[in-house]
């Protein structure tokens, strides 16, 4: 018999982007689950919203869970890459 | 010495990294941002600078000590408003300028971090002026001030960032260094997610900043000279060199520093500057100065004095001056070392020269700017525009001010329309990357997005073109005084001569030049050329194959243009609209080339071209241009009657092989493949009539058709591989040019067929197209076939079985070359056949190996190919007629 995880969809509130993430990390810290960040409705990033993604990136790899971010627009992807975030992410469309 | 940025501990090197990761989060945040986001921020930006002008002004005097509160506010200012009046409505966002005509868009990109150095002689206006650039341009930028400008700077950047971020900006999108060291500026500069220093200040800043290894911005030291010409304003000049060179104490790096003054004026020049409040120094006087405000040690101006107003510095060095005397004026009597006074000098120190002539003025000119000041600024006064110009032409400055000031005029939009900056790229002779007054372009990745283009063809043929049995009768509508009919012994003998002098008119003196059987060479141009010359010819008539209408076109050439040098004229080139050598169009006689073709292959008559050959170099060269085109082609079959069969055979090939390379050439457009199709169809309908039935008219007579339009093809669309191979092959092996063309024909075309090792760059062309337009010759000449593979063999088999009804040998072996010879031959041959332009319009691009292996193949022979099936062949057979 395998198992699988079903990773926990959170959608990402586009006018309060470093709030949402926020809350995800929170979540994190208190699970083990793999989980899956929507970003359809996230037009633009902030540096603060970075900063969390950053400490998101960080908080999935100490626990050893895949973190997804799913319908990420070209300019929002393009500044992870600028800020060096993508390759600690997986990307779904 | 390299500053080691190793030394720095710990603490300072996460103090900085911190720096640059906010950077770097700003900068990418930046990039979500829109023309309109940018503009938003910018102007409350420039308002917030403008309002504290004068505050920050203040700051930098307290700090620096240096320079005038009154100007530096003016620099705040200016560094603010012009430069918000330049940018305001430059887009320097997403697409920034678009060439429609040319297909090209460019579209802008942040540079994301930028480190930048300011100096202590802006401080204030440099970080004002940098921060608008930058948000402009959606870059982050980490300030860098000079050590001793730290404070004002700082608050300079607060007062930025503050307005930015709160109009938009991202957080982090300026910082500015405190208590820095070189150590730190050295770990910044190597910093790998930096991506420009943009380095305004000292040379050993912009030195540290190009040695790191990065782009960078860097500014050069001034030494502007000025060089004040008798016809001048003089009122003027004196008073715009005073308002410069004293504004905030000479400390713009732009401002005037040796005033090079003609002889006749320089009295009347001195009188003024001290009328208006100048003290104009004597010799003793200089010389102190010279001892004292210069370095002697290092030949450079004393830090002490920089900024200084002129009579502080006065008192300084003991010399009684008027109170609020503006400048202090030394004359100097050269350039270099003994006469310190000649360098920069940052501060109201200004040296004078008198010069007795507009020369010595301008190689003095010339030697201030070398001492130090090469790629800045330099000025000139001036009413007589030859003196601007030639001023202009002999310094090397950046910016080159005419009758206005220096310092304020190198700012730009004041006294000018240059470009407001506060950073002046000296070009390479001031070490730099630029020339420019650095804006926000130099802040910008400027991508092009260059979209496929097609070239301008052309489709060019000569405008009369008469055609059919008894065509020759045209020659009645030309008049002329004095006719040369060119033309070689076996058209004589036949009585060709005789007809076409029946129909020129009564009137026209009529001489014939007999010119050897053979292809042409300079001697026998020359010849015809002389004849020409006695003559006085205004018509020349060229009667035979396409070796007599080559040597007309090249007379005519000589004849009209005698200063054309042939050799020169047949070098090489890839396209003839870009050439590089153009022919004459200075014509000093004219005459009319009527050109009556007697065989039915090169299509002479109406090419462009002139195959000569080059005996001094034993090889054969192709001149190419319409202007070689003959002005009339008569096209009458009654004269190729009388061509033996050999001579159809390797005609018709030639001519077939025109058709089918222009068919596939890489400049091939719908004009050519109309020609070159009814061409294909002609020749394989005609050519075994013409062979088996030489005296068939109608197949004689379209089979000459045949060669003009398949001329016509070749003119416009050229011709490919094939002509390469049988160029090379056909001198080395004497074999006739059209049979050369032959042995190669299948070879070729099954080559062309397949999947190129290396395609062809070919713009005017949608992916490769040669099998499928094979394929349609296929279907034109009804061949069958289902699919393009099948279309393309059949085109082979039954190109195979014409060399065949014609009787041309099978294989370069049946020709009685032996294995041996052909194999010492290769190594040239290869190397002639790509040597070839011909193959440049080949839709497939051979390989050198490729060209070996065509050459081989063409030695095996033919009969390779998949020979069409019975039913196939017998369509073709019956088709064909035979
Ligand atoms: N200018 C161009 O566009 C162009 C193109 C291809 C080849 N060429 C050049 O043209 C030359 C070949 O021309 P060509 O093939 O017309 O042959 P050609 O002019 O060299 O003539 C070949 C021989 O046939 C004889 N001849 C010509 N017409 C005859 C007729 N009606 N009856 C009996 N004999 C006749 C000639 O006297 C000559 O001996 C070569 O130099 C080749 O490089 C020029
Ligand atoms: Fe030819």
């Amino acid at each position: 018999m395998t198992m699988t995880t079903v990773p926990a969809y959170l959608e990402i509130d586009a006018d309060q982007v470093s709030e949402s993430l926020q809350r995800v990390c929170e979540k994190l810290t208190a699970s083990h689950d793999d989980v899956c960040l929507d970003f359809a409705n996230v037009r633009r990033i902030g540096p603060d919203s970075l900063k969390v993604m950053e400490k998101l990136a960080g908080l999935a790899e100490e626990k050893a869970v895949k973190a997804s971010l799913r319908g990420v627009n070209v300019n929002v992807y393009r500044v992870l890459k600028l800020a060096r975030l993508t390759s600690r992410f997986s990307f779904l469309s | 010495m390299p500053v080691n940025a190793a030394n720095l501990s710990e603490e300072r090197v996460a103090y900085l990294e911190g720096l640059v990761s906010q950077a770097r989060a700003a900068a990418a945040v930046f990039t979500q941002y829109t023309q309109e986001d940018v503009d938003h921020i910018v102007k409350p930006m420039v308002l917030a600078g403008l309002e504290q002008a004068q505050y920050l002004a203040r700051l930098a005097i307290e700090e620096t000590k240096l320079g005038v509160v009154e100007d530096k506010a003016i620099k705040n200012m200016v560094a603010t408003e012009f430069v918000y009046d330049y940018v305001k409505d430059k887009r320097t966002v997403g697409v920034i300028r678009e060439f429609p005509e040319r297909g090209v868009v460019e579209v802008a990109d942040p540079i994301g971090v930028i480190f930048s150095l300011t100096p202590i002689t802006n401080p204030t206006s440099t970080v004002l002026f940098k921060c608008i650039m930058a948000i402009k341009t959606r870059n982050a930028v980490i300030f860098s001030p000079h050590p001793s400008a730290g404070r004002c700077c700082f608050e300079a950047v607060r007062i930025m960032y503050e307005a930015a971020v709160k109009h938009g900006a991202p957080e982090g999108v300026f910082t500015c260094l405190q208590g820095h060291t070189l150590e730190d500026n050295a770990y910044l500069m190597h910093h790998k997610d930096v991506g420009l220093i943009d380095a305004t200040g000292g040379p050993g800043a912009v030195k540290a900043a190009y040695s790191s290894g990065k782009p960078a911005l860097g500014v050069g030291p001034g030494n502007t000279p000025v060089y004040l010409e008798k016809t001048a304003d003089l009122n003027m000049a004196v008073v715009d060199i005073i308002t410069s060179k004293t504004f905030d104490n000479g400390t713009i790096c732009a401002s005037e520093q040796t005033v090079v003054i003609d002889d006749g004026i320089y009295d009347r020049v001195l009188t003024k500057f001290a009328e208006l409040g100048c003290h104009i120094c004597n010799e003793d006087e200089a010389a102190l100065l010279g001892r004292t405000v210069i370095d002697p040690k290092t030949g450079f101006m004393q830090p002490m004095a920089v900024g200084q107003k002129a009579t502080d510095i006065a008192r300084m060095i003991g010399l009684s001056v008027k109170p609020n005397t503006k400048l202090l004026i030394a004359p100097i009597h050269g350039v270099g070392r003994e006469h310190p006074l000649s360098v920069e000098k940052l501060f109201p120190v200004l040296a004078v020269y008198r010069a007795q002539s507009v020369d010595e003025a301008m190689k003095v000119c010339i030697d201030v700017n070398h001492a130090g000041g090469l790629g800045h600024t330099a000025v000139v006064f001036s009413r007589n525009e030859a003196i601007i110009q030639k001023f202009g032409e002999v310094i090397n400055a950046g910016r080159i001010i005419v009758n206005s000031p220096g310092s304020i005029g190198a700012l730009g939009g004041v006294y000018n329309d240059m470009v407001p900056t506060f950073s002046f790229g000296c070009g390479t002779g001031g070490g730099n990357s630029t020339t420019d007054n650095v804006n926000v372009y130099n802040y910008l990745n400027i991508k092009r997005v260059a979209r496929r283009t097609q070239a301008h063809m052309w489709f060019r043929i000569p405008n009369q073109i008469y055609f059919n049995i008894n065509a020759v009768e045209n020659l009645r509508h030309f008049p002329s005084r004095s006719t040369i009919i060119i033309t070689n012994p076996a058209m004589e003998q036949i009585g060709h001569v005789d007809i076409v002098r029946r129909y020129v008119p009564a009137e026209t003196l009529v001489h014939v030049s007999v010119i050897p059987d053979a292809e042409p060479d300079i001697t026998i141009v020359m010849q015809g050329v002389e004849a020409l010359n006695f003559y006085k010819a205004d018509q020349i008539i060229a009667l035979g194959g396409g070796s007599v209408i080559d040597a007309a076109k090249l007379m005519k050439l000589k004849y009209e243009s005698p200063e054309a040098d042939l050799q020169e004229l047949a070098a090489p080139f890839l396209d003839l609209r870009k050439r590089v050598v153009q022919y004459p169009t200075n014509k000093t006689s004219n005459a009319r080339l009527v050109a009556i073709s007697t065989t039915s292959g090169t299509g002479s008559e109406v090419t462009p071209f002139a195959v000569m050959t080059d005996k001094q170099h034993g090889r054969k060269v192709t001149l190419a241009d319409y202007s070689l085109s003959p002005d009339v082609a008569i096209v009458d079959p009654q004269f190729v009657m009388s061509m033996p069969k050999g001579l159809t055979a390797d005609t018709g090939i030639d001519c077939l092989t025109h058709a089918l390379e222009a068919g596939v050439s890489i400049f091939g457009s719908p004009y050519t493949d109309s020609n070159a199709m009814q061409a294909i169809r002609l020749v394989f309908r005609y050519l075994p009539i013409s062979y088996e039935h030489p005296e068939n008219e109608e197949a004689r007579g379209m089979m000459h058709n045949a060669a003009c339009i398949a001329a016509i093809a070749f003119s416009n669309a050229s011709v490919g591989v094939n002509h390469a191979l049988a160029h090379a092959f056909g001198a080395r092996f004497g074999v006739a040019h059209g049979r050369a063309n032959a042995l190669m024909l299948p070879h070729v075309i099954a080559f062309n067929a397949a999947v190129p090792t290396k395609f062809m760059p070919s713009p005017n062309q949608r992916g490769y197209i040669a099998h499928k337009k094979y394929a349609m010759m296929a279907d034109l000449l009804g061949l069958g076939g289902k699919t393009v593979e099948e279309k393309v063999q059949n085109l082979i088999a039954a190109t195979e079985h014409l060399l065949d009804q014609l009787a041309v040998p099978r294989s370069i072996a049946e020709m009685g070359i032996s294995r041996e010879d052909f194999e010492r031959a290769i190594p040239d041959l290869v190397k002639t056949a790509f040597d070839d332009p011909s193959w440049r319009s080949n839709p497939r691009m051979p390989l050198l190996s490729e060209l070996t292996e065509l050459f081989w193949s063409a030695y095996r022979g033919r009969g390779a190919a998949k020979t069409a099936d019975a039913a196939q062949k017998k369509t073709v057979d019956e088709w064909l007629c035979v």
